[in-house]
């Protein structure tokens, strides 16, 4: 099938209008078509969160989702987080508290708690479990990651600071 | 041979939890792994893939793929006839060479075994036309249970082979008749664990691209670049020095990506006729399919107690399941074999006897997982020593504390010759049993208000470090490995160390920059670390089986130490000083008790490059500034306890971790934040051997769960805070000290585990778990056969 339907969306600030074959996935849209590689595909099934984006603010499986169906969306991916090489308040506290090894979920895992600090500024550990539950990760064991996300959600809140 | 350089204590940059320099650049989304290569012209592939697990081919009709106006390309195994023979010569039994053919033939052994391979612009188109090709299979037996795969009637797998069992062994140390002879109590247990997949978020992948002048460049996700550049050359007969392996950054390996498999040989060979890049990327059900399963044995342990508590001897058979094939290149022996030559585990136990069976069945072959064949093994002895403290109404600890080897008793020879360097066990479990606040649990009633179960468990672990040739040799497999690194200086005086080791994950960026910047007394922020490219690394095995810290280390502090000492003599001419008295130290080079007086390594770099008439004469120091050290270390032994405590629902099986608690004694640390780190991954995994994960084959070997919908690994709620402490007894051995810390809870946190869902159903019998993973199945199956006794 090679019947290609034009899509415009919004991606990190910027504006792209690509015809492409409707059955492509956000995910591979976004890696190969627009080659911002950040966001990561780790099962295709939904299940393990590596693909995680912002789609109009919310956190959303690109895997799950057609390119054609971003039509006229604004999406953030990882690639939106540091400022000019500066790393984001929520990027940092992960450097600082390891809260990455291989880093393959990591993208993922920044998107969805970028979006969940947003909702939940002062959230315990075990609120940061349950949000961090539907990304999978296979090195850290967690605990490192959910030490980051504390952290940044404090460093956030003391200087007032919304990323 | 260089003695052992201990480092002992906390220096400069050893012993300190720095940041990794690794990771900015992945937090931005910025690292390159596999997919995220473009190249010029790629295209992809995607394969054909067995819908039977044991069949004859018949017939493959690929005229209407191959019709298809997108297909570049379409091979089956008539045109690409090549493959592997996993073997090798010393092993203590019969080990009979298993042939794997890279694209399956005359037959297929098991579901996914690749049997055609497309190229086309795109994988979605690839796999479009994947689906056009025609095979008719004529079925064959397939076998799922060694117990039956190993009969004397069975169909073979393999004709050449005549049966099902490829290796055959048995040992046997001092005098196991008598021990049990004179037992007070035998304990006498069958155990089945479960079969796994490492299943890091990365899948496997391969880019191949022969250049316009002739060479071959590979991109792959694995954990051993340089040995992957060695086969390749091997088996396709291509020359080494024309073929450049690039591991780019890599998702995570845990020994899964320390294989060699058949895309990998398949794309280069591909590469060179359809001349232009070619990429794969396994998607995640290929890979629960077909990436190296792991973990699942067929266990019958014998132990004979004292009644006191005293081990007094055991025999054990391990029937191992390889799959269809044995992996290349560890082989099938990864399980069974390093099982059963760590049997003794942390005890003194004299009297030994073992058999060992590796059997093939119509399912992915097995290889090396974190902890290899010692997470089974392991399970096995501690779960029939939790059933010997229930009859013999002993705790676990008491058993334990009664055979650990003592502190005073290192060197440590046991039973099945392997050397235990050093290690303080009684320490290591009191802390754990302290923090854990263990004996105190085990006061108080199992029975909580909320209808729940609690339950503490503990567990000690020895793990077999460094995997060289040494520690290889100690686990059964006679192996020669090779590792070195190189250290140079550039004219500035700035520092690159070429590692052959390679991180997927762990940090060695970091960890080895700090090695090099002590050993050198430059400033880290002067130290690079390249790895993972054949055409700038230095040749190594890569990173596996605990081994980088002290081969790595090793090799850095060796090569360091030679320009350290380079230097050293070039600034004492210039100085006009004794070599003897001078020592570096943030980069200035000074005599000792003097730093006032000091001249840089910067500038000494820039004289030894540029200044023939400053440095000294070219025939007594040579103006280079750079080495290449190799090192193949004795095996070290690094050890440590978990302790977990649990709430268990009697009515749903059910199982809530409330506290995790791990101690490590991995000899001196480089870098404790990422101990630290593999200590959690590592118990995540292990929770997930122990509690969820079980790759479920049904009788005709089609596997029922290929997705993590149904093949279920760990996420942030299933597991607690992991609390970590440390105790260092450094290796005598090593260079630095240091000993491995990356499989450890692969050996311990399954069984603490399931010594804590013992504890919890104390009330209700003797029975113990002799299964992983303890799923409500499983938990409600033991309550329900306690009731029934």
């Amino acid at each position: 099938m090679s019947d290609k339907q034009e899509v415009s969306l919004k991606v990190n600030g910027e504006n792209y209008h690509r015809e492409i074959e409707p059955r492509t996935l956000l995910s591979d849209f976004i890696r190969h078509d627009l080659a911002l590689t950040g966001t990561h595909v780790g099962c295709e099934h939904g299940i393990c969160g590596s693909c995680t984006i912002l789609v109009d603010g919310l956190p959303v499986r690109s895997c799950l989702m057609f390119a054609v169906q971003a039509e006229g969306k604004s999406i953030e991916t990882v690639e939106s987080l540091a400022t000019d090489g500066q790393l984001s308040v929520l990027q940092n506290a992960f450097w600082e508290n390891q809260g990455l090894q291989c880093g393959f979920c990591t993208s993922g895992i920044l998107m969805s708690m970028k979006a969940f600090l947003e909702e939940n500024p002062n959230p315990s550990r075990e609120d940061i479990r349950e949000a961090l539950s539907g990304n999978l990760c296979r090195c850290t064991g967690y605990h490192d990651i959910v030490d980051s996300v504390a952290a940044a959600a404090e460093s956030l809140t003391s200087s007032g600071a919304t990323r | 041979m260089s003695e052992a350089t201990a480092m002992s204590g906390v220096t400069k940059y050893i012993g300190v939890s720095r940041k990794r320099s690794e990771d900015p650049v992945v937090l931005m989304g910025r690292a390159k792994y596999v997919d995220d290569i473009a190249l010029p012209g790629m295209v992809e592939v995607a394969f054909l893939r067995s819908t039977h697990a044991h069949a004859r081919i018949k017939r493959v009709d690929v005229s209407k793929a191959e019709g298809h106006a997108d297909c570049l390309g379409l091979v089956t195994g008539d045109e690409f006839d090549q493959g592997t023979t996993t073997f090798f010569p010393g092993t203590r039994g019969e080990l009979k060479p298993v042939s794997t053919p890279f694209i399956a033939r005359d037959k297929v052994r098991y579901v996914g075994e690749i049997i055609a391979v497309v190229v086309a612009p795109s994988r979605y188109i690839a796999e479009d036309i994947v689906d056009l090709i025609e095979v008719e299979y004529e079925k064959l037996p397939a076998y799922n249970d060694v117990e039956e795969a190993m009969q004397d009637g069975a169909t073979p797998l393999h004709e050449e082979l005549g049966g099902n069992v490829y290796y055959s062994d048995s040992y046997s140390s001092g005098d196991v008749a008598k021990a049990f002879k004179d037992a007070d109590l035998v304990v006498s247990e069958k155990f089945t664990t479960g079969r796994t997949s490492a299943a890091p978020m990365e899948t496997r992948g391969v880019i191949a691209e022969w250049s316009w002048d002739e060479k071959l460049t590979v991109w792959s996700s694995t954990q051993m670049p340089y040995p992957l550049r060695t086969q390749i050359s091997h088996n396709l007969g291509i020359p080494e020095q024309i073929i450049r392996v690039i591991a780019p950054t890599v998702g995570g390996g845990f020994g899964q990506k320390a294989h060699f498999f058949p895309e990998e040989f398949i794309l280069p060979w591909l590469a060179k006729r359809i001349r232009k890049p070619l990429k794969w990327i396994e998607d995640r059900r290929e890979h629960l399919l077909c990436a190296a399963h792991a973990k699942q044995n067929t266990i019958y342990m014998e132990i004979a107690m004292q009644k006191d508590g005293v081990i007094l001897g055991m025999k054990i058979k391990n029937i191992g399941d390889s799959g269809a094939y044995s992996q290349y290149p560890w082989s099938g022996l990864i399980e069974s074999l390093a099982a059963n030559t760590g049997a003794p585990g942390a005890f003194r136990v004299e009297n030994i006897e073992y058999e060992t069976r590796v059997v093939l069945t119509n399912k992915m072959s097995t290889g090396a997982y974190r902890g290899i064949g010692w997470s089974a093994g392991c399970y096995a002895r501690e779960m029939a020593l939790t059933k010997a403290a229930k009859l013999l109404d002993l705790d676990l600890s008491d058993i334990y504390f009664k055979n650990l080897i003592r502190s005073d008793e290192f060197p440590y020879t046991t039973a099945t010759n392997q050397v235990y360097d050093s290690g303080d066990y009684h320490k290591v479990l009191d802390k754990c049993l302290e923090l854990s606040d263990y004996r105190n649990l085990k006061k108080h009633p199992r029975l909580g208000d909320n209808g729940k179960l609690r339950g503490v468990g503990c567990s000690f672990f020895v793990e077999q470090t460094n995997w060289g040739s040494r520690a290889a040799q100690e686990s059964g497999f006679p192996a020669t490995l090779h590792d070195t690194t190189t250290v140079e200086m550039d004219p500035g005086g700035k520092v690159t160390v070429r590692s052959g080791q390679f991180s997927h994950g762990q940090g060695l960026r970091t960890t080895l920059a700090q090695v090099a910047a002590e050993t050198l007394g430059v400033l880290i922020e002067d130290v690079v670390v390249i790895d993972g490219d054949t055409e700038t690394g230095a040749y190594g095995m890569g990173t596996f089986a605990s081994r980088s810290a002290v081969i790595g280390g090793g090799t850095v502090i060796r090569a360091a130490t030679d320009v350290r000492n380079k230097l050293i003599k070039i600034a004492a001419h210039v100085m006009e000083a004794h070599a003897a008295d001078l020592t570096i130290d943030d980069g200035q080079i000074f005599v000792k008790g003097s730093p006032g007086h000091s001249i840089s390594v910067a500038e000494i770099a820039h004289i030894t490059y540029f200044d023939r008439f400053r440095r000294p004469d070219e025939n007594e120091v040579e103006p280079t500034l750079s080495s290449t050290r190799h090192y193949d270390p004795p095996a070290a032994y690094a050890n440590g306890s978990h302790a977990v405590i649990i709430e268990l629902d009697p009515q749903l099986g059910t199982i809530d971790i409330k506290r995790i608690i791990a101690v490590e004694d991995c000899g001196n640390m480089i870098n404790p934040k990422i101990v630290d780190g593999q200590m959690r991954g590592g118990v995540a995994q292990g929770i997930g051997l122990g509690l969820l994960e079980h790759l479920d084959y049904d009788a005709n070997g089609q596997l029922r769960n290929t997705s993590f919908m149904d093949f279920l690994i760990p996420n942030a709620m299933t597991l607690p805070d992991i609390e970590c402490a440390h105790v260092i007894t450094p290796s005598p051995y090593t260079e630095g000290g240091f000993k491995g810390a990356g499989e450890a809870a692969m050996l311990s946190i399954h069984i603490a585990l399931a010594n804590a869902v013992a504890d919890a159903l104390s009330d209700y019998g003797t029975a113990v778990p002799t299964v992983t993973p303890l799923g409500p199945q499983q938990i409600m199956d033991l309550i329900n056969q306690q009731a029934a006794d």
